[in-house]
């Protein structure tokens, strides 16, 4: 059983020549960590934006803790947003912005925060502006972390971090949560390295909603299936086809919601990735390459 | 899935001042390097300001007090910290859950603050500089002529609200920035100047400069320094917030 911690009603946003989110309905629930997915552009962050009131919607309306953002200090109170833009004060040093964030939030682990500087070799003492574009990330990491906020966003919160690095953020993000459930968005594009992590998706993409679901379900969603030509095209007929790949004689297609046929000793079928399902479903929607009906 | 909403926790006591004060500690933690900073710079004008003074006094020898307004430029780069703040630090601030209202209480009540202090070491270095006739030289570095007041409560408020008035302004220009970007403080520069191209159009045609110039004679001082300006902070502070209020960072 949960609870809704933010949802999207509806929510139309328009600058003066696009319309970065197209009626967009969504709703995240209570201590859950979320994926939020899409191409640059797809209009993840001004939906995070609006739902942290950095932003206002154009028409349509966002709830963070069943109540409006914008201005609403009662509920932003309880929210962090990290994002990958945010600049910080250029003749803070790092340890001034760790300080700062500290005094905001109540529920703020010190020891945890501290833990977190030395783990990731934060140069405390270094002005943010000098700070190379991986410890900045970190900056941002460790505030994301250690506030502890009900609401944490993280928007792609690990550019020019390295492999190691983002692996101890998911650790520690994995690890914390479990002691300290609260409910964490994750917008990023590198979904192999979360997907172990996200609980529930929404793919966004030309700022319209294509999945919203649990990881759990939509891993088993998709599948491709290799073999002679002939044999894929029966199988296939009468399927949602995501994506196409001919080369000779074979052909490999990914299906959706559809099971292995095992009476089928021609055909090869393989378990689609989640980052895979993602990757088809947007350049179905891009393409519009089959029917306009996307994973029913 | 449920309908169930989850609602603001009615045990974690919201207070309104302590999202202020932390808006407020937001730009507290470099407070050193910011108000430092300011004062830095003022000594190294000083420091300069005294020796081209003392080059004066030995070429020419000792004449009547000398001044200048060399005070006034500690004004505007105080004032230029408080545009840092809105300029820089909002944004951060909002990230950190804190709304506009909060931030720019806190910054305001800050900026007062600071203010309030540098006024009052000013009001003491003023008393330095009288009791060593003008820091030996017969020159008047703090007292810019027309500073000094009858007494030390007074002389603080000189010192605080012009300076306070002034960090405001540029504190509404930050917040102008916020929303509207450089243009928006292209616009605000040239609307000003209309402004006062108006009004010194109008006092042209009117022939008012003399009353004009008989005005700021003939008031007392501390009522130019520290009466008429609160106008322009009130205006500004409201301003501002009018401003930020809609600001998306």
């Amino acid at each position: 059983m949960s609870a809704t911690v933010a949802a999207m009603h509806g929510v139309t946003k328009r600058y003066s020549d696009v319309t970065a989110l197209d009626d967009v309905t969504f709703a995240l629930q209570e201590n859950r960590i979320h994926g939020l997915l899409g191409r640059n552009g797809a209009g993840k962050t001004t939906a995070m934006q609006i739902l942290t009131a950095q932003n206002v919607a154009t028409s349509g309306a966002a709830e963070i803790f069943g109540e409006r953002p914008y201005e609403n200090a009662r509920v932003l109170a309880r929210t962090c947003f990290i994002r990958e833009s945010l600049k910080y004060p250029d003749d803070y040093k790092a340890r001034h912005v760790l300080t700062a964030a500290s005094h905001v939030y109540p529920h703020w682990d010190r020891a945890f925060a501290d833990r977190l500087v030395e783990e990731f070799a934060l140069p405390v003492d270094r002005a943010c502006k000098k700070l190379s574009r991986g410890q900045h990330s970190v900056v941002g990491v460790i505030i994301g972390l250690a506030s502890r906020a009900p609401l944490t966003f993280f928007d792609e919160p690990y550019l020019g971090l390295d492999a190691v690095a983002r692996q101890m953020f998911y650790d520690h993000l994995l690890a914390d949560f479990a002691e300290n459930p609260r409910t964490v968005v994750l917008s990023t594009h590198l979904i192999d390295e979360v997907s172990d992590l996200i609980e529930h998706v929404v793919l966004i993409d030309k700022g319209r909603v294509l999945i919203d679901e649990e990881a759990e379900a939509l891993r088993g969603r998709a599948i491709t299936v290799t073999g002679p030509v002939e044999s894929v095209e029966r199988f296939a007929r009468g399927h949602v086809e995501l994506h196409r790949e001919q080369l000779g004689g074979f052909l490999r297609v990914t299906l959706s919601g559809v099971q292995p046929a095992s009476a089928e000793p021609n055909l090869q079928f393989e378990p689609v990735s989640l980052q895979q399902l993602v990757v088809r479903t947007t350049q179905q929607n891009s393409g519009a390459r089959l029917e306009k009906e996307v994973l029913s | 899935m449920t309908a169930a909403t989850v609602h603001p926790d009615p045990d974690t006591a919201f207070s309104s001042t302590d999202r202020v004060l932390a808006a407020a500690r937001l730009s507290t933690v470099a407070l050193r390097s910011r108000l430092g900073g300011a004062w830095v710079i003022l000594t190294a004008i000083f420091v300069v300001h005294q020796a081209i003074w003392w080059v004066i006094r030995a070429n020419v020898g000792a004449e009547e007090t000398g001044y200048t307004g060399a005070l006034a430029s500690f004004y505007f780069i105080v004032a230029s910290t408080s545009l840092a703040v809105m300029t820089q630090v909002m944004p951060f601030a909002l990230s950190l859950g804190i709304t506009r209202r909060h931030f720019y209480i806190g910054t305001s009540l800050l900026v007062a603050a600071e203010t309030l202090f540098s006024a009052v070491v000013l009001t003491l270095l003023l008393q330095i500089e009288r009791w060593t006739g003008g820091w030996g030289l017969g020159v008047q570095f703090f007292e810019m002529g027309f500073m000094g007041q009858p007494n030390l409560f007074l002389q603080v408020l000189a010192y605080w609200v012009p300076l306070m008035t002034i960090s405001f302004l540029f504190l509404a220009i930050g917040a102008v920035f916020r929303r509207w970007g450089q243009t928006g403080v292209w616009a605000v520069c040239i609307g000003l100047l209309v402004v006062v191209a108006a009004i010194v159009m109008y006092l042209t045609w009117q022939n008012a400069w003399l009353s004009f110039g008989r005005f700021f004679v003939e008031t007392p001082t501390i009522l130019l320094l520290a009466g008429y300006p609160l106008i322009l902070a009130a205006l500004s502070v409201a301003g501002g917030y009018l401003v930020l209020r809609r600001a998306q960072p």
